[in-house]
């Protein structure tokens, strides 16, 4: 590997560490508005009273990791951008898909844990069966047939370049062939009783997260 | 199909990243052309001789180092 190749590699690598710095900040500044918002409500909603000097340290340091959190979470992005130095056009809105769609599936996924009447039952709510309101439901689905499509015609024509499209299509080759193996292979031995009952918003995750690995694979490390 | 991509870049003194904002491409991109992990289409092949204005034969051979 050439001194060039191996200051790319360090370049990504460093940079993927800063992303996943972003992530978990941003976790956790989400984490402490949602403590926030579940402790100030509780409150309100239980007695009406002004808050006590305990409640006030307790929202005052809910206040104090958010800040911090989101503060930290602009230090790690700043830090990002000065080691990857100026992005190409096409890379410029390709990351700002990538993190906008981070975004709107992170959102998606907080609607449905919150509106799911297996709250705090279940720690993959979020995966559940479990009903939804039918107003919600409709808005889901507009969002994956209407916005999800548009997201993805931008990304595919305005942001991606020739490499990358060929790095999408060999993931979706193997993520494919994983799903026309696996997805039988799970129902025969189901029909055999050795497995529980197919799933089939799992196979969908598996198959979704597997293409995701192959093609951040290929395309940071050939 | 090898190629003399990174040596032209050498001599233009460009980073990948400014080779890859000319030819509007990322610079994972040049890199995955230059070591040979992805042959670029004809259209990107075409622009990458135009802007070093020389023959494609000249960038790009199936016999470099052989």
């Amino acid at each position: 590997m050439s001194e060039e190749q191996e200051n790319l590699l360090d370049q990504t690598m460093t940079s993927l560490k800063h992303s996943l710095l972003i992530i978990l900040y941003l976790a956790f500044a989400i984490f402490g508005i949602g403590f926030l918002a579940g402790y100030l409500s509780l409150h309100f909603d239980g007695s009406g009273k002004p808050l006590s000097i305990l409640s006030f340290i307790i929202v005052f340091s809910g206040l104090l990791i958010t800040s911090g959190s989101l503060y930290f979470t602009y230090h790690a992005y700043k830090n990002r951008a000065i080691i990857e130095g100026p992005l190409t056009g096409r890379e410029s809105l390709n990351r700002k898909i990538l993190w906008g769609s981070g975004l709107l599936g992170g959102i998606i996924g907080v609607v449905l844990v919150f509106s799911s009447n297996e709250l705090g039952e279940n720690p993959f709510t979020v995966f559940s069966n479990a009903p939804i309101h039918p107003a919600l439901a409709i808005i889901l689905a507009i969002v994956f047939t209407i916005v999800m499509p548009i997201i993805v015609y931008i990304w595919q024509t305005r942001a991606s370049d020739e490499q990358e499209m060929h790095v999408l299509r060999t993931a979706a080759y193997y993520a494919f062939y994983l799903y026309i193996i696996g997805a039988p292979t799970w129902w025969i031995l189901w029909r055999g009783g050795l497995v529980p009952e197919p799933n089939g918003i799992a196979i969908y995750f598996i198959t979704l997260y597997t293409y995701g690995a192959i093609m951040l694979w290929k395309k940071y490390r050939g | 199909v090898k190629n003399n991509l990174k040596v032209l870049r050498a001599m233009r003194d460009w980073s990948q990243a400014e080779l890859a904002d000319h030819l509007d491409v990322s610079r994972q991109a040049i890199n995955a052309i230059e070591t040979g992990k992805y042959d670029p289409s004809l259209p990107l092949t075409f622009k990458i001789a135009r802007l070093f204005e020389q023959n494609i034969e000249e960038i790009f051979d199936d016999e470099f180092g052989e």
